[in-house]
C-alpha cells in the first residue's frame, strides 16, 4: 500500500493544516453542492494539496448522496464479530514454548484452541488454552500429574494430547494451563456431521459404538472424561470420530469448580450433558456412570436431533431442577431425524437406562451400554427394560384386558403359523426363510421376557414394543420381511386398541409390501385391509372406506370371490356401510359375507357369527324385530361353543337381545341375559368399566320392571359405590341410579330414606348440570309423587304430577305409557282429596285412551 | 476465577478520576475480563448473535461491574473509555488472527465451530478502522477518541458528548468529518487490496 496516495494521509497535511481542512469541509458540507466548488476555489487557491483533500472528501459525500450508502461505519464494529472476538482469547500471533500459534480454531467457554505448527517434531497441531489461570501448587501439581496420565492414553478414538504446560497471560499476568493435542484435518463435530452427512440408523449406531469403545479405553486406564458431548467428539473426513479433552476436565481443576463456572453462566451448553449427581454439590465424586449418562444423552440427540432437556432461558436452580426431576420425553415421541421415520421403542429403553437419574440403575459400564447396542442392532434381547412403563401398562391391561388376552392368543397363534398375515405369506411362497425368521424371530421376543417383571399379559404389549423396534431396523435391509413384521404388529395392535400405533405399523407395512411384494401381494392386501378397519376405528370413515374398497377389489382379483379374506374385507365394507347410515348396502353385503363364511368355515365361524348379530342390529334398526330375534338367538346359541360368553360380538349380541326382550315384556328373559352379560364384563372388563356399569344399571332397571325390588336395590347399591370408586361419581347417570335406587325404597315403603334418595338424585343432576326440564327428571318428579302421596301430603304430590305431565307432554319421543302412568297417580291423588270433579274429568279422558 | 468486584472496580474507578494511571491498567484488565465473560454468555444464549451490539455488551459489563444505583456517576466516563479501547484490542487481534489465518491457509484452515468464521470484509474494515484511528491521534486525538467511543464502543453521539465533556455539536460535527475522512481511506483500500 502507498501512503502518498492516500487522500487523508494526515502527517503530509500536518497539524496545522488539518484543523484548517477540517474547518472547510464543515462549512462547505453547509453550503450547496453547486456552490462548493466556487468557494473552494476562493478558500485554498494557493494550497493544492489542501484543496484536493477536502474536495475528495466532498466527493464521497456526493456519491453518498446519489446510491445506497455503504453504511458499515456508521453502524461500528459488527456486533456478531464482537462476540466472537470476545469469547476468543487473543493469541493472534506470537509463540507458547514449542509452538508458533497460526489461527484461532475455536472456543469454548473455558478454553480457546488454536492452530499452531511444532517444531520439533514438525507437525500441525491443536493446542487448548484454558481461560482460567492455575491458582495453588496443588492444582498445578494436580495438572502436571494428570496431563502425565493423559499423555498415556492410545486409542484411534481418542485424539492424543502431546504435551501440556503453561502460558502467562500478558494481559491478566495468570498461568494459563495449556495442552498440545492432535489436529485432526477438517474434523466436524459430531451433531454436524450426523446432520450432514445424513447418515442411516445403523451408520449413527455404528458411530456411535465407535465413541464407546474410546470411551471405555479411557475408563479402563482409570480416566474418565468427564465433559462429553457432541463438541467434544470430532468426526474426520474417513468418518471416524475422535474424542478430544479426554480427562481435562479433571486435570485443570475439580468438579466444584467447574460448576462454580456453570453458575457463572457461562457453559450453559455442557449442562445438557451433565448427569445429575455431577449438578449435585453434595454427591460423592462422579465415577465413569457421569460418562454413561452422557453417552445416553448424545445418543439421544443423534436420534432426535434435540437434546432431552429444554434449559433455555432457565435459571441454574432451574436447570438443575429439570435435569434432576424433569419428565425426559421418550426419543421415539419426538420423532426421528435420522431415518425420518420414527425411534424404535428399543432405542428408548436403552437412553432411557442409559440416563437414569440415579447411576445405581443405569447401565454399570460404557461396555454395557455398547453391548446393548450392539444386541440391538443383531436383534438380539436387550439388559434395558422399558422403565417406569408398567404402571401405565398395568393401567392398559386393567381397562382392555379382554383383548390383551385376544393378543396374547394372536401371538401364540402367530407362531404356530395359523393367522392371517402368516398363511398369506405361505400362500406368496416366500423363501422358508422367512417365515422361518419370522418365527424364530417373535420366539426371541417371547424368550426375553422377564417373567417375574410384570404380570402375565403385560408382556404382550412388551412384546410389540419390542418387535416393533426390530422391525423398524429391518426396513431398509429386508423390507418384505419387515412389511409382514409390520403387518403382524399392526394386528395385533389394532385388536389390542392401540389403534394410533396400529396406524404407524399398517402404514409401514402397506407402504413396504406394496413396493418390494407388489401391491396385490397378500401381505399387502391385509396391511390394507387392517389399516381400514384402523381408520374405521379411529372415526375416519370416509379414508377407512375408500382403502376397504381398494382391498376388496385387490382380494377379489388375487384371491377371488369365494375367499375368506375376500368376504372379511366384504364385511368390512358392510360395516362402513352401516356407520354411513346405508343400512340397506349393509345388508346385502353382510349377507353375501356371512353365506361365504359360512359355506366355507361353517356356520359357527366366528365370522359368520360376528356376519349375523350385525344382520339382527340392522333388522332391528329398520323396525323388524322378530328378524332381529331370529339372527341375535341364533348366532348367541351358536356362538356358546365357539367364541365363548366372553367374547364382544357375544356381548354385543346378548345386550341387543336383551333390550329387544325387554321391550316385548319378556322381563325374565331380559333379566337373564344381563346377568350373563354383566358377569362376562366383570370379568373381562373389571368392576368399574363404564360398560359394566351401564350393564349393571340395566339389568337393576330389569329386576326393578320384574318387581323384584330388593333386588335391584342391591344393584343400584352396588352401581353406586362402584361408580364413586371409579371416579365417576358426579355424573347425571349418578343421579339414574339414585332416583332409581328412590322410587325402589318407595316401593317397599321406606319412605323416609326414599325421601333422602329423591333428594340427592335432584342435587346430583344439578350438580352434573343435566337440564332441569328434560324427561328423565320428570320421571323422578312422579316418583317423588308418589312419595309424597304416600305421607299424605297431597298438595306437593299433585302439583309435582302436573308439572310432570306438562314435561311430558312436551318431550320429543313416545312417552305415551309415562303419561297414562303420571296421570293414573293424578287420579288417584284427586280421589283422595275429594276433587270429584277433576277426578272426573280425568278419569274421562282416561278411558278414552 | 476472581468474580467481579463491584467495590473494587468502582475504587478503581475513583482512583483514575484523581489521575492514578495505574488504576486504568487495573480496571482495563477487569473490563476486558468482564466483556469476555458477557459475551461467552450471550453467544451461548443467542447463538449466532446477530443482534449482539458492542454498546450492550459495554453497558451490561458497567452495571455489572460497578453496580450503582446512580448511572451518572462520575466514573462512568472512565469507564466508558476504558471499555471501548478494551473493545478496540479485541477485535483488532480478532481481525489480526482472522486475516492472517485466511491469507496464509487459504480456506483449508476452517474453524472448528462454524459460527466462529468471520468475513475477510469485516476484518479488513475493523483493521483499516484502527489504522485510521493511529492515524487519527497523532494529528487530532480528540476525533481519534471520537472515532474509537463511536465504532468500537458503540456508544451514540450524546454519549460521546458526554465521556468526552464536550458540546453535542462538537461530536456531530467531528463525527460527520472522520466518516468522511474514514470511507475515503477505506475505498482506497478496498481499491488495492486483493479480494479473496
Amino acid at each position: 500500500m502507498n501512503e502518498e496516495q492516500h487522500p487523508g494521509s494526515s502527517p503530509e497535511l500536518g497539524p496545522d493544516r488539518w484543523k484548517l481542512a477540517r474547518r472547510l469541509l464543515e462549512e462547505a458540507l453547509d453550503l450547496p453542492q453547486a456552490d462548493r466548488e466556487a468557494w473552494l476555489d476562493k478558500s485554498c487557491s494557493e494550497d493544492e494539496e489542501l484543496r484536493t483533500f477536502v474536495e475528495n472528501l466532498l466527493a464521497i459525500d456526493g456519491a453518498e448522496a446519489d446510491r445506497d450508502a455503504d453504511t458499515w461505519i456508521d453502524e461500528g464494529a459488527p456486533g456478531d464479530m464482537v462476540a466472537r472476538a470476545l469469547s476468543q482469547q487473543d493469541f493472534a500471533q506470537g509463540w507458547i514454548d514449542d509452538y508458533r500459534i497460526q489461527g484461532a480454531l475455536g472456543s469454548g467457554g473455558t478454553a480457546t484452541v488454536l492452530r499452531a505448527e511444532q517444531q520439533h517434531p514438525k507437525r500441525i497441531v491443536a493446542v487448548k488454552i484454558m481461560r482460567f489461570g492455575i491458582l495453588s501448587e496443588n492444582a498445578q501439581r494436580r495438572f502436571e500429574y494428570e496431563s502425565e496420565i493423559l499423555g498415556s492414553l492410545r486409542h484411534p478414538g481418542i485424539a492424543q494430547v502431546y504435551s501440556s504446560g503453561t502460558y502467562k497471560d500478558a494481559l491478566s499476568g495468570q498461568q494459563l494451563p495449556y495442552f498440545a493435542m492432535e489436529y485432526i484435518e477438517d474434523a466436524r463435530p459430531l451433531d454436524l456431521h450426523v446432520r450432514d452427512a445424513k447418515t442411516t440408523l445403523n451408520e449413527t449406531l455404528s458411530l456411535f459404538l465407535q465413541i464407546c469403545d474410546a470411551v471405555h479405553h479411557g475408563h479402563q486406564r482409570g480416566i474418565l472424561h468427564r465433559d462429553l458431548k457432541p463438541n467434544n467428539i470430532l468426526v474426520d473426513k474417513e468418518g471416524h470420530p475422535k474424542i478430544i479433552d479426554f480427562g481435562i476436565a479433571r486435570a485443570i481443576g475439580s468438579d466444584s469448580e467447574h460448576r462454580e463456572r456453570t453458575l457463572q453462566g457461562e457453559i450453559v451448553g455442557t449442562l445438557h450433558y451433565m448427569s445429575p449427581e455431577q449438578l449435585d454439590f453434595d454427591s460423592q465424586d462422579p465415577d465413569l456412570r457421569c460418562d454413561v449418562y452422557a453417552l445416553g444423552v448424545i445418543l439421544y440427540e443423534l436420534l432426535t436431533g434435540v437434546r432431552p432437556f429444554d434449559l433455555e432461558e432457565r435459571s441454574m436452580t432451574e436447570i438443575i431442577q429439570t435435569i434432576d426431576r424433569g419428565l425426559l420425553v421418550r426419543p421415539s415421541a419426538r420423532g426421528m431425524v435420522l431415518t425420518g421415520s420414527r425411534v424404535a421403542s428399543e432405542l428408548d429403553w436403552i437412553v432411557q437406562k442409559a440416563m437414569e437419574r440415579e447411576r445405581e440403575r443405569r447401565y454399570s459400564s460404557v461396555s454395557d451400554l455398547s453391548a446393548d447396542v450392539r444386541r440391538f442392532l443383531a436383534d438380539e434381547p436387550l439388559e434395558a427394560r422399558p422403565p417406569r412403563k408398567t404402571y401405565l401398562i398395568r393401567k392398559f391391561v386393567k381397562r382392555h384386558r379382554l383383548a390383551v388376552v385376544a393378543a396374547t392368543t394372536l401371538f401364540l397363534a402367530l407362531l404356530t403359523g395359523i393367522t392371517i398375515t402368516s398363511l398369506a405369506l405361505r400362500r406368496a411362497r416366500l423363501e422358508a426363510e422367512t417365515t422361518q425368521s419370522l418365527n424364530s424371530f417373535l420366539l426371541d421376543m417371547i424368550a426375553s421376557v422377564d417373567p417375574y417383571e410384570d404380570g402375565r399379559e403385560v408382556k404382550v404389549l412388551a412384546l410389540i414394543d419390542r418387535a416393533a423396534a426390530k422391525a423398524q431396523a429391518l426396513d431398509g435391509v429386508r423390507p418384505a420381511f419387515a412389511a409382514t413384521l409390520h403387518a403382524t404388529l399392526g394386528a395385533t395392535l389394532l385388536r389390542l386398541g392401540q389403534n394410533d400405533e396400529a396406524l404407524l405399523q399398517l402404514e409401514d407395512a402397506w407402504r413396504l409390501a406394496s413396493t418390494s411384494l407388489g401391491a396385490d401381494h397378500p401381505v399387502a392386501l391385509s396391511s390394507l385391509h387392517d389399516l381400514a378397519a384402523t381408520l374405521y376405528q379411529l372415526g375416519k370413515i370416509e379414508r377407512a372406506n375408500d382403502l376397504a374398497e381398494k382391498a376388496y377389489e385387490g382380494r377379489r382379483r388375487a384371491l377371488g370371490l369365494r375367499h375368506v379374506d375376500t368376504a372379511k374385507t366384504l364385511a368390512l365394507t358392510a360395516l362402513l356401510a352401516n356407520s354411513r347410515q346405508d343400512l340397506e348396502q349393509a345388508e346385502t353385503r353382510y349377507v353375501r359375507a356371512r353365506d361365504i363364511f359360512v359355506d366355507l368355515q361353517g356356520s359357527e365361524s366366528q365370522d359368520a357369527i360376528q356376519a349375523d348379530v350385525a344382520l339382527g342390529t340392522i333388522a332391528l334398526a329398520r323396525g323388524s324385530r322378530s328378524e332381529a330375534i331370529d339372527l341375535l338367538r341364533s348366532a348367541i346359541e351358536r356362538g356358546k361353543v365357539s367364541l365363548g360368553p366372553e367374547h364382544p360380538t357375544m356381548l354385543t349380541a346378548k345386550k341387543t337381545m336383551a333390550s329387544i326382550s325387554l321391550a316385548e315384556g319378556r322381563i325374565d328373559e331380559a333379566v337373564a341375559l344381563l346377568s350373563e352379560v354383566e358377569a362376562s364384563e366383570m370379568k373381562v372388563l373389571g368392576p368399574h368399566h363404564g360398560s359394566t356399569l351401564q350393564t349393571l344399571n340395566n339389568l337393576a332397571g330389569a329386576l326393578q320392571k320384574a318387581d323384584r325390588t330388593e333386588d335391584a336395590l342391591q344393584r343400584y347399591r352396588d352401581l353406586l359405590d362402584r361408580r364413586q370408586k371409579a371416579g365417576v361419581y358426579k355424573h347425571y347417570m349418578t343421579g339414574i341410579a339414585l332416583g332409581n335406587l328412590a322410587v325402589c325404597l318407595e316401593k317397599l315403603d321406606r319412605l323416609e330414606e326414599a325421601d333422602e334418595g329423591f333428594t340427592s338424585c335432584f342435587a346430583m343432576f344439578r350438580a352434573s348440570r343435566f337440564p332441569e326440564n328434560h324427561w328423565v327428571l320428570a320421571a323422578y318428579r312422579k316418583g317423588l309423587a308418589v312419595l309424597r302421596s304416600k305421607q299424605g301430603r297431597f298438595e306437593e304430590a299433585e302439583k309435582l304430577l302436573v308439572d310432570c305431565l306438562t314435561t311430558f307432554e312436551k318431550a320429543s319421543g313416545d312417552h305415551s305409557s309415562r303419561i297414562r302412568a303420571t296421570q293414573m297417580a293424578l287420579l288417584e291423588v284427586y280421589e283422595k282429596t275429594q276433587q270429584s270433579e277433576l277426578a272426573h274429568k280425568l278419569r274421562e279422558k282416561l278411558g278414552k285412551q | 476465577m476472581p468474580k467481579p468486584d463491584p467495590s473494587q472496580t468502582t475504587k478503581l474507578l475513583q482512583q483514575l478520576s484523581r489521575g492514578d494511571k495505574e488504576a486504568g491498567s487495573d480496571l482495563l484488565r477487569i473490563i476486558y475480563e468482564e466483556l469476555h465473560r458477557i459475551a461467552q454468555r450471550l453467544m451461548r444464549q443467542q447463538g449466532a448473535a446477530h443482534t449482539l451490539q458492542a454498546t450492550a455488551l459495554i453497558h451490561e459489563a458497567w452495571i455489572k461491574l460497578v453496580h450503582v444505583e446512580n448511572p451518572e456517576w462520575e466514573g462512568r466516563e472512565h469507564f466508558l473509555r476504558l471499555a471501548a479501547k478494551a473493545m478496540r484490542c479485541v477485535l483488532v487481534d480478532h481481525a489480526r488472527a482472522t486475516s492472517t489465518l485466511r491469507r496464509g491457509e487459504g480456506r483449508k484452515a476452517l474453524p472448528l465451530e462454524e459460527e466462529d468464521a468471520i468475513s475477510n470484509d469485516e476484518a479488513m474494515r475493523v483493521l483499516s478502522v484502527n489504522e485510521g484511528i493511529e492515524s487519527l491521534a497523532e494529528v487530532d486525538p480528540d476525533l481519534a477518541q471520537i472515532v474509537e467511543l463511536r465504532f468500537f464502543g458503540g456508544l451514540q453521539n450524546n454519549e460521546i458528548a458526554e465521556v468526552m465533556q464536550i458540546s453535542l455539536r462538537s461530536v456531530e460535527r467531528g463525527w460527520q468529518f472522520a466518516r468522511l475522512w474514514l470511507k475515503a481511506r477505506f475505498s482506497t483500500f478496498e481499491g488495492g487490496d486483493e479480494k479473496p
